[in-house]
């Protein structure tokens, strides 16, 4: 298994030619088989002793310092050959109903089926040469999929939006790539001292590296393309804009730690970027209008999360997360996707609301994904958010107080769309759920759940990454933050409601009346209170400090 | 020390006891008087602790600046300063305040003292090299602190005569 | 009881006497006057201190102590008459200026 698994990232390209070709009665059915291929080998992969393997073909290209074609298998990789191969399955199941009727379908699966071989690519990449074509890939892909309907006005930028964005990276990564000293191609070896020697050493090392992996992840100033990106399919969105390609900025974080751990700079600067990234992307969501912009704002802030954990040393958490976070935020797009498709393509949020009661499934499966998403305890997201807090408060409490408090953010945001589109009455009449869009969501939602479980009890999972990795702090469980993060995120949810009940739609800045006056007067009331303690009585001012003073003296006396 | 053990002890009990008509006389002008006798148990008090400079600046400073100026606002009160009766709760509350703080006083400075260490020659040089040595901010800041309060009262003072 | 704990005990007492009658008057000359006791307790406690410690920082410091007590005293009493703004009784609870 470790000399085969280096090469499935051509499982898909079989269901590239084939559904080119027009194979299958549907178009696609031929494609869907590749990812499930693909998942079944990194499963064998880990059942059968998890032994790296390398595939090496020297002088590939030589322009680059090591110019090898360099393919490794070892647990990072297989993690992420996992999360690929399971998500794009059922995206591609999903599509098959989703997609039905579009002209361009079979031109879908093949962009689909090109994406997912680049994104193996990208993981399985030994050298630095061998991810950025894999990097490049994906971002091309990326723009073919965004800019899919060719019809539709506004498309096409967003598509550019995406691919400048990915120029950056794909610059910073190219410079990287030429600046390591021979001989140092090799992922693995860069964080040694000879290979981060050469020029501007292991900082501009570490900062071209922070540079590509937050234009890929639209970390803070490079945010701007992901929320356009909206304009392409649903599963494109759920795909690659959520689980995949926008995870592969964390995934190049966490491969190199070894290099950002010898720059604590960066470090600081990345675990700032994702607390403020994480922060900022939360608080921008609850002004959308859009559905899926609202969930794009969201992808966006739990990747700060990501990149946080990153620049706090714990590339554990960060790759847990980034784990868990696949299953849930595919799943909220794809539940977002039948709301959509059921309501002839409605994204507005005015116009949607009520649709429980007829896209029951949907439904249910997307509260699942919002309470995996606010780290409810015991859901997979309350594990890894947890890790990620925890390692702020160890490392950085401030970090770690904004980033528990992020969880009301969060709170907020996916209640208002929670409430907003599935409660309240029914705006835009919807149709029924299709059955092949609604069964790849039962999946997803029990992976939403059940991913934590891999670690916890046991430590399955660190215990996997640990060759990768290095030592890994043991995930504490159910412990005081965790439990504080989960009651934030529920009250987040709670305090949404009057937002969503004000006006369909709403953002926190048009609930009038009611919610803000409610709040103003509750303020009011609390300082009327207290002033009341101002009695102007000076001989009652005189009772209290001097009882104060005896207190002090008391527990002076105490210590 | 033993020898002066009676005075000192009677020394506390004047002090005591003239505290006591401090806070208890109805009368302003009674109350600075024991307020003068207060001061000059406390000079005595220094004294038999071997304080000789500070207890002629308490006599001087206290006695002679502080309590006469006490008793010449007493003067110039309007109906001698009379005061309401203390009402119930007033007097709940200064007992539940005072008795509080002798409490944790109490607590405090409950600490095993150990023998009084030999004292140093005693006399205004030593004294005058701890003023200007370690504590030399301080005592530079009186000056401005004394010029502060001098325009306080005034400013008060005015805006009295302004209103009137 | 050597003759420190004594005087130790009756700074405690005093303190806790000066508390009381800041808390007992109505007058505002009488509750200053009440303050100037806790005052004076202080001052009694830093000279044992220094005394027990061999210091004369003790005393030094004290006459500072001494210092603050008058401009104390000269403001508070500037104060204490202010309050007596054309009337004939000044009651320190009457003054609701220091009001929230």
């Amino acid at each position: 298994m470790s000399a085969l698994l280096p090469w499935t990232w051509v499982l898909t390209l079989p269901g590239l030619v084939l559904t080119a070709a027009g194979v299958g009665r549907r178009p696609g059915i031929a494609s869907i088989w590749g990812p499930l291929v693909m998942l079944l080998a990194a499963l064998a992969w880990f059942a059968t002793g998890a032994v790296p393997g390398d595939v090496v073909i020297p002088n590939w290209a030589p322009f680059l310092p090591d110019g090898s074609l360099h393919l490794r298998a070892d647990a990072l990789a297989a993690l992420m050959l996992a999360i690929l191969g399971f998500v794009s399955f059922f995206v591609y199941v999903y599509s098959l109903s989703y997609m039905e009727g579009d002209p361009g379908q079979r031109r879908f699966f093949c962009y689909l089926d090109f994406f997912v071989a680049a994104m193996a690519l990208l993981v399985l990449g030994g050298t630095l040469g061998v991810l950025l074509v894999g990097w490049a890939g994906v971002g091309l892909a990326s723009f073919l999929l965004i800019s899919f309907w060719r019809d539709r006005p506004g498309t096409l930028r967003a598509g550019l939006d995406a691919l400048a964005a990915n120029m950056l990276g794909d610059a910073a990564l190219l410079l990287a790539a030429v600046i390591v000293p021979s001989g140092c191609g090799d992922l693995t070896t860069l964080g040694t001292p000879r290979c981060t020697a050469g020029l501007g050493g292991a900082a501009l090392l570490a900062w071209l590296l922070l540079i590509a992996a937050a234009a890929k992840s639209a970390q803070g100033p490079l945010y701007f393309w992901i929320p356009t990106a909206m304009a392409g399919p649903t599963p494109v969105s759920a795909l690659i804009h959520a689980a995949t390609m926008v995870a592969a900025g964390v995934y190049l974080l966490v491969r190199t730690h070894a290099v950002l751990e010898l720059a604590p700079g960066v470090m600081l600067v990345t675990a700032w970027l994702g607390t403020l990234t994480m922060l900022g992307g939360g608080i921008v969501s609850l002004f959308q209008r859009n559905f899926k912009r609202g969930l794009a704002y969201s992808t966006i802030s739990q990747l700060g999360y990501m990149f946080a954990a990153a620049g706090l040393a714990a590339p554990f958490a960060s790759i847990f997360h980034l784990f868990t976070h696949a299953f849930f935020k595919a799943l909220l797009f794809l539940a977002a996707g039948v709301a959509i498709h059921a309501t002839g393509g409605e994204e507005d949020l005015a116009r949607l609301g009520g649709l429980r009661r007829r896209l029951p499934v949907s439904f249910g499966t997307f509260l699942v994904g919002a309470l995996a998403l606010i780290g409810f305890p015991a859901t997979s997201g309350g594990f890894s958010k947890d890790a990620i807090i925890d390692a702020g408060l160890r490392e950085n409490p401030l970090i770690g107080y904004l980033l528990l408090a992020g969880a009301l953010v969060t709170g907020l945001y996916i209640g208002r769309l929670l409430f907003g589109v599935y409660f309240g009455p029914e705006r835009t009449h919807p149709h029924h759920e299709p059955a092949l869009q609604v069964w790849p969501l039962v999946p997803l939602a029990i992976m939403a759940v059940v991913a934590g479980y891999f670690e916890w009890p046991g430590g399955g999972l660190s215990r996997a990454l640990t060759p990768v990795l290095g030592a890994i702090e043991p995930l504490r469980a159910f412990s005081a933050t965790g439990l504080a993060a989960a009651v934030l995120g529920l009250a987040g949810i709670g305090l949404s409601w009057p937002i969503v009940q004000s006006a369909p739609g709403a953002t926190p800045a048009e609930v009038g009346t009611g919610w803000a006056d409610a709040l103003g007067q509750a303020g009011y009331s609390l300082s009327r209170g207290l002033a009341g303690l101002q009695t102007g009585l000076l001989t009652r001012y005189a009772l209290a400090s001097l009882l104060g003073v005896a207190v002090i003296l008391l527990l002076a006396a105490r210590l | 020390m033993d020898a002066l053990l009676v005075p000192l002890i009677v020394g506390c009990a004047v002090a005591l006891v003239s505290a006591l008509g401090v806070i208890l006389a109805r009368r302003p002008v009674h109350g600075a008087v024991a307020l003068l006798i207060h001061s000059l148990s406390i000079v005595a008090l220094y004294l038999l602790l071997a304080a000789d400079l500070i207890a002629f600046g308490q006599l001087l400073i206290y006695s002679g600046a502080i309590v006469v100026l006490f008793l010449f606002v007493v003067a110039l009160l309007p109906a001698g300063g009379i005061e309401r009766a203390a009402t119930s709760s007033r007097i709940i509350a200064a007992l539940v305040g005072g008795g509080a703080l002798l409490l944790a006083l109490g607590a405090v400075l409950s600490v095993q003292l150990p023998a009084p260490a030999p004292q140093p020659a005693t006399g205004v040089a030593p004294i005058g090299r701890a003023l200007l040595e370690p504590l030399v901010v301080p005592f530079e800041l009186t000056a401005p602190l004394l010029l502060v309060a001098i325009i306080g009262a005034v400013t008060i003072w005015r805006r009295q005569e302004v209103e009137r | 009881m050597t003759a420190e704990a004594i005087v130790l005990a009756t700074t405690a007492a005093l303190f806790a006497l000066g508390a009381a009658g800041v808390l007992l008057r109505r007058n505002p000359v009488a509750v200053l006057m009440a303050v100037e006791i806790m005052l004076n307790a202080a001052n009694l406690l830093i000279v044992l201190g220094g005394r027990v410690r061999g210091e004369v920082l003790g005393q030094a410091i004290a006459l500072i102590v001494l210092v603050i007590a008058a401009a104390e005293a000269v403001i508070g009493l500037g104060l204490a008459l202010a309050l007596y703004r054309d009337q004939v009784m000044a009651d320190v609870d009457e003054t609701r200026e220091v009001r929230g």
